[in-house]
């Protein structure tokens, strides 16, 4: 393993937000910004982001569409969301550890997925409520963290 | 008109904007396609949105009706098509998650899933109390 594989705790990490308003971003009245858990959606339940450095702290290389903004979240401040549980009927609970870890492709040198270890398992409604709260986890880092790169910039 | 008629038709016509702009974030869903946010994610069922819309005509009727203000929310869909409902306050987040067949709410008061999170099913006797929750009254 490569030492540059491992995404250490102080990375920043940037993440596309769909530049609609009011569908994964919106401000309240005194202009404060607001993220959805929705913008960190995944069909496979591990979030992709970038790591910030592998993309030359250039944000706008991280936008999947000219029109979205992009957040950053820290690694460590992802890896202390804590743990997922998950338990399935008569059977121990099982603690999921939240991380970051890299997955380069070759269209993305910088790609790199928010996962749990071990993997969610159960139902898929089991599944997707676990999800969920990592998703809203997710959210709030963003929300507090505001935009690295506004949407439409 | 005097000054309290003309408040009582400001009144109506700001709950009459504010449903009308819950029903339009409605028919941004129901032009969604599989895909539609390039993950992959399910586009949601034509009995998922009336099962959604209805409820959330619900749940606006009786926060207005107790004379609470209106927050507008993100209104959305996941990755396997249930319709998501979400406030973000200051401190404090309510996300509900309407299926074809169940509903489930999640509050949220910090980033921490297990402390400083709860899950149950959503029935109407919850609508109040999880308001005022999300307002801290």
């Amino acid at each position: 393993m490569n030492k540059n594989d491992f995404i250490r705790d102080d990375e920043v990490l940037y993440r596309s937000v769909r530049g609609k308003y009011g569908e994964e971003y919106a401000y309240d009245n005194i202009g404060k910004l607001k993220i959805s858990s929705e913008a960190f959606r995944d069909r496979d339940r591990k979030p992709s982001v970038d790591r910030a450095e592998f993309r030359g702290f250039n944000p706008v290389l991280s936008k999947l569409r000219d029109t979205d903004g992009v957040v950053s979240l820290i690694a460590a401040d992802v890896r202390a969301i804590g743990t997922v549980k998950t338990k399935i009927l008569n059977e121990d609970v099982v603690i999921h550890a939240v991380d970051v870890v890299y997955a380069p492709t070759p269209e993305n040198p910088a790609h790199s997925q928010i996962v749990v270890n071990p993997e969610f398992f159960g139902s898929k409604s089991k599944q997707r409520n676990v999800f969920k709260l990592l998703q809203l986890a997710l959210a709030e880092l963003a929300e507090k963290n505001g935009w690295t790169l506004e949407p439409g910039i | 008109m005097h000054s309290e008629e003309f408040e009582v038709v400001a009144h109506n016509q700001n709950q009459y904007w504010q449903r009308r702009e819950i029903l339009d974030r409605f028919d941004v869903l129901t032009q969604r396609e599989n895909n539609w946010d390039g993950y992959d994610s399910k586009k949601p069922t034509e009995s998922t949105i009336v099962h959604a819309k209805h409820l959330m005509e619900e749940f606006f009727d009786s926060i207005v009706s107790a004379e609470y203000s209106w927050l507008m929310p993100f209104i959305s869909s996941d990755e396997d098509g249930n319709v998501t409902v979400e406030w973000s306050e200051e401190k404090r987040r309510l996300h509900i998650q309407i299926g074809e067949n169940e509903v489930e709410y999640i509050q949220v008061w910090g980033t921490n899933i297990d402390t400083e999170m709860h899950v149950d099913f959503l029935n109407r006797d919850d609508y109040l109390m999880l308001w005022e929750w999300l307002l801290d009254e």
